[in-house]
């Protein structure tokens, strides 16, 4: 068995072992690999906030330079367009919202996804699967409608319905997908404990999940945070109106204000930042949890 | 299990009902405005098939339908080509792994028209990035968006943009991997790289296929970075579907016909999720 | 195994019950918000009190954004009795047009809006949708400039008063021509000798688009033919502006744009116009603001585009395109016409319009700017001086069709497509 596994090791895999997986070399190869990626990475958010600090026309003439005089000016425009403390507040209740809304009720339904059997399974992940590909430009119009109807423009709710509906199914495809691969065995134990479905779903499924929840917490937070067209639409107004809402505030036909924009996209950009390093501290316990790493 | 039924129903209707309310029953009325010559509003008469007959007729809307399509090839291997392998890296490193899993989700969060902005700045003839190194380096400045080329100019920034995504799903996916197989494995003298053909990817398959719906699904309804970056052009040359719908739809009024455009992208992208999940067909794996 | 039954159903119903407020119960405390412009009949004070929401496109970075809630607020002031909503939101949010027009046809519509009266408004005004100014009891519509009578809709009523113009024109670089020792582009002969000549050197002769073509297209087509054909209809299919698409290409290979004119958009073109890299280019009056910030006002001259033939150089693209609508539905709501009527009186008196205009630097709809610099009176005199001034094309072409036109300038350029070709596919999609 052992032999028969060695022989079917291809030249190539055997040259990977050999330099690369247990050597000094490969691990520096991994850590040069890695710090190429990241610098592609940091340099946007980089030039995101050395240019916050330019004045509009040397964003676009001298882009890729430090500020040569370093100016809080852009910022001193944004906190002039909006309420900047009543924009937080707004996305954080919105967002919020939505998130918790969409690992709730997303959470329950990707659990009969994926560890119930049913006859319209197949249909419904179909169904799920389509409105991943449904364009918000295609749903609006309709949309905005019912919340006129309603009589919810420019109430909280009139975001976070929507968005909650939006979200799902990328939510219950993400954490079903997770969840189909957790052992069978830890299922039968729970009902042999005496466990209803809902239990199960709370002591078992949900603990060990964690980690997925975290992860679509995270997008969904953020699309919700930065869905700049639904919010133009739905919640403009200045009382309920989220923090995306500065990034519209950039231009007009008299031309675009390309240092507020950047200090607005670094405006917005933080919170997430902040909310991403919080969830990812599941995803530590979901490594450590694995235990040590060979 | 005996007794799932009401279970079954409890747990998913009101992810039903909410999706169905504002999400299905929205786009249904967008499938019926499909039939008619419509700006959405106040002039629509029923056309029949007609949009969907000019659809098949539609230079435009083919060449944007094999561009969707090559993109979603590009995305597809290389975006979760790349994060699965950075993923697989980081869960192989034990310091420093926090820094890489945050400065990779940079790019996710400013919004893509800085993204934009960024690239057109980078690309551009007179003043950009790339020609002034090339006229610093005493060369002559290249055209960096032509016919031949500007697919690929936006492919490149699409791709790079959501690596991080995937990256973090999967490592997630990763993550949730018992380490005693690993140990097995460590002890059948199983490590790297057959490590991860053997291992890690049987393991996380479930997973990857969801990354692929989603990259499927994602870059058909790609829009913002196209649209900066290219307008779609020079001549069409960079058109997707997202763009062209957004153009009919919002720029040219026309809404009938972007309601057609946008049940050709429901459609075809059903259609390839659907083969990709006949491709990736295994028994799912439980641990 | 009971015990758990019943948890779940409590959860189910929490949730349904969730989703049932969403609808229903809540919606009333929804409505607390703008309780004003909906229920504030039912209140008696001394004077009823009304709420008006008005949706204008001054927001952003448009100047007038902050003199716009300035006048309102000094409005508020005088008529305690009235509060206004300013649901403004620029109009390069691209989501605007979508919103006026759900509102208008879920009757939510706002009571007065600034808006575009084109082609945009066709929809609202055939509804009946928007007053018919003149005939509205109140209304005051004198003192205006001859923006107004444009605005008179095809069915001979006016539905928009407006606030200022713009025109759009020729922008040259007064330094870099005689820097270059090149004589302006008065005639369509020095026009076309100022490409020659700048194609031979490093600047670039004229900063454009040809995907965002808007300008370019609108007066070429008028250099083409003058101002008698660039009034034609979209289905005549016009000889003169199949040629006037042709000359862009004879242009473009005479050296005229950049190699990527064709990925370019509109503030890209103009960044070069603005860091002296290009000669010309085509735009409109609020570039001004702009030129100013780069601090190249004053070596910026506008010229009208030159006429090849059919027409007199000095006729001008330009007017007003948006204009003050006041929905039927408010006016005919007889708690709220009087507020209506007063506040649009009020943004339509000579005072608010020149304040506004004074802001942006537009020529106004009534009275005139004084203390202007040169360069921002010229162009007024421009205007002034035109022998005709018509509206952009694709205010008033079915928009399918222009947006054919405008992005076929690249296919125009590399030869793929002939002007006629175009006009003719522009004409077949208007149908």
């Amino acid at each position: 068995m052992e032999q028969a596994r060695e022989r079917r090791l291809t030249f190539w895999e055997r040259m990977q072992e050999r330099y690369f997986s247990q050597s000094k070399i490969g691990k520096i190869f991994i850590y040069v690999v890695l710090t190429i990626w990241s610098m592609t990475t940091i340099f946007p958010l980089a030039w995101v906030f050395l240019n916050s600090f330019k004045e509009s026309r040397e964003i676009i003439t001298d882009t890729f330079k430090l500020p040569t005089d370093p100016t809080l000016q852009n910022y001193v425009n944004a906190f002039e367009t909006v309420n900047i403390g009543r924009s937080y507040l707004n996305s954080f209740i919105i967002s919020g919202s939505v998130v918790l809304l969409v690992l709730f009720i997303g959470g329950i339904a990707a659990f009969a996804m994926a560890r119930m059997q049913f006859r319209l399974r197949g249909f419904l992940q179909t169904l799920l699967v389509a409105s991943l590909l449904i364009p918000s430009f295609a749903t609006i119009v309709p949309v905005y409608r019912m919340m006129i109807g309603m009589d919810l423009v420019n109430t909280y709710r009139a975001l976070i319905i929507p968005q909650t509906a939006g979200n799902l199914p990328f939510a219950i495809l993400v954490i079903s997908g997770y969840m189909a691969t957790i052992p069978r065995e830890l299922e039968e134990a729970a009902v042999m404990d005496g466990c209803g479905r809902f239990r199960m779903f709370t002591k078992v499924f949900l603990p060990i999940s964690l980690p997925s929840f975290a992860t679509v917490g995270i997008f969904v937070f953020l699309w919700s945070y930065n869905d700049l067209f639904s919010s133009l639409v739905l919640v403009s107004h200045e009382k309920v109106a989220p923090i995306v809402v500065l990034l519209s505030n950039v231009s007009s036909q008299y031309g675009t204000d390309y240092g507020l924009m950047t200090a607005a996209i670094a405006m917005t950009v933080i919170p997430v930042l902040i909310f991403y390093l919080l969830a990812q501290k599941t995803f530590e316990k979901g490594a450590t949890s694995g235990a040590v790493k060979g | 299990m005996k007794g799932d039924r009401i279970y079954i129903f409890l747990f998913l209707t009101p992810a039903f009902i909410i999706t169905g309310i504002f999400l299905y029953y929205p786009f249904i009325e967008n499938l019926l405005q499909s039939f008619y010559n419509t700006d959405g509003f106040f002039n629509s008469t029923f056309i029949g098939l007609d949009n969907y007959i000019r659809l098949w007729n539609d230079e435009i809307a083919r060449t944007a339908l094999f561009n969707s399509l090559e993109l979603i090839l590009y995305v597809t291997v290389f975006q979760v080509g790349i994060a699965l392998i950075l993923a697989i890296l980081v869960d192989s490193i034990t310091k420093g792994a926090a820094f890489y899993r945050t400065t990779f989700f940079f790019p996710i969060v400013i919004s893509g028209a800085a993204i934009g902005l960024l690239f057109t700045l980078i690309y551009n003839y007179r003043n950009g990035l790339l020609n002034e190194i090339l006229v610093s380096m005493g060369m002559e400045r290249v055209l960096w968006l032509t016919e031949q080329s500007s697919l690929y100019m936006v492919a490149i920034p699409t791709v790079w943009n959501y690596v991080g995504f995937y990256f973090v799903i999967l490592l997630t996916a990763i993550q949730k991997i018992p380490n005693d197989f690993y140990e097995a494995a460590k002890l059948e003298g199983i490590t790297g790289f057959q490590k991860m053909f053997r291992l890690t990817i049987p393991l996380i398959v479930t997973d990857l296929k969801t990354c692929m719906v989603l990259a499927i699904t994602g870059t058909l309804k790609i829009f913002e970075l196209v649209y900066i970056i290219t307008r779609g052009g020079p001549g069409n040359s960079s058109e997707v579907l997202g763009t062209y719908m957004y153009q009919k739809a919002f720029e040219d009024t026309a809404m009938g016909y972007g309601a057609t455009i946008a049940v050709l992208i429901v459609v075809l992208g059903l259609t390839l999720a659907f083969i990709t999940n006949k491709l990736l067909k295994r028994e799912e794996v439980t641990y | 195994m009971k015990k758990w039954n019943w948890i779940v159903m409590l959860t189910f119903s929490l949730v349904v019950l969730m989703l049932a407020a969403c609808g229903n119960s809540d919606a009333g405390s929804a409505s607390d918000n703008e309780n004003g412009s909906n229920n504030s009949g039912d209140e008696q004070t001394e004077q009823e009190n009304v709420n008006l929401r008005v949706v204008t496109t001054m927001a952003g970075t448009d100047p007038a954004g902050a003199v716009f809630q300035e006048v309102l607020d000094e409005f508020v002031e005088e008529h305690p009795h009235i509060s206004i909503e300013n649901d403004s939101q620029s109009a390069d949010a691209g989501t605007i047009r979508t919103k006026v027009n759900t509102d208008f046809s879920s009757d939510n519509e706002p009571d007065i809006m600034f808006y575009f009266n084109t082609v945009d408004a066709e929809g609202i005004i055939n509804e009946g949708k928007v007053v018919n100014l003149e005939e509205a009891e109140g209304i005051d519509l004198s003192g205006f400039n001859s923006m107004l009578e444009q605005q008179r809709h095809q069915d001979g009523n006016i539905y928009a008063a407006p606030q200022s113009g713009f025109y759009e024109a020729l922008f040259v670089n007064k330094k870099l021509f005689e820097e270059n020792d090149i004589e302006l582009p008065t005639t369509w002969e020095l026009y076309e000798k100022a490409i020659e000549e700048f194609a031979k050197t490093d600047i670039v002769p004229l900063a454009a688009s040809t995907e965002d073509s808007y300008y370019v297209v609108e007066h070429y087509l008028l250099a083409a033919g003058g101002m008698e054909n660039y009034n034609a209809e979209l289905a005549d299919k016009n000889e003169a502006w199949a040629e006037g698409l042709d000359l862009i290409k004879q242009h473009a290979d005479m050296g005229a744009f950049t190699p990527d004119a064709a990925t370019i958009d509109l503030a890209l073109a103009q960044e070069l116009f603005k860091q002296e890299q290009a000669a010309m280019i085509f735009e409109g009056s609020w570039l001004w603001g702009q030129l100013e910030e780069a601090g190249m006002g004053e070596d910026v001259l506008v010229l009208p585009m030159p006429i090849k033939e059919g027409g007199e150089t000095g006729e001008l693209v330009g007017g007003a395109s948006q204009g003050w609508f006041v929905s039927s539905k408010s006016y005919e709501d007889e708690s709220k016409k009087d507020a209506v009527v007063e506040l649009f009186n009020y943004l339509t008196s000579e005072d608010v319009i020149v304040q506004i205009a004074g802001a942006t630097g537009q020529p106004p709809a009534k009275g005139e700017l004084t203390d202007l610099p040169d360069y921002l009176k010229a162009g007024h005199d421009l205007v002034a001086d035109a022998p005709a001034v018509a509206l952009p094309i694709n205010d008033r072409i079915y928009p399918e069709s222009f947006t054919h036109i405008r992005t076929s300038v690249p296919a125009i350029v590399s030869g793929d497509k002939t002007g006629a070709e175009v006009i003719e596919m522009a004409a077949e999609m208007e149908e």
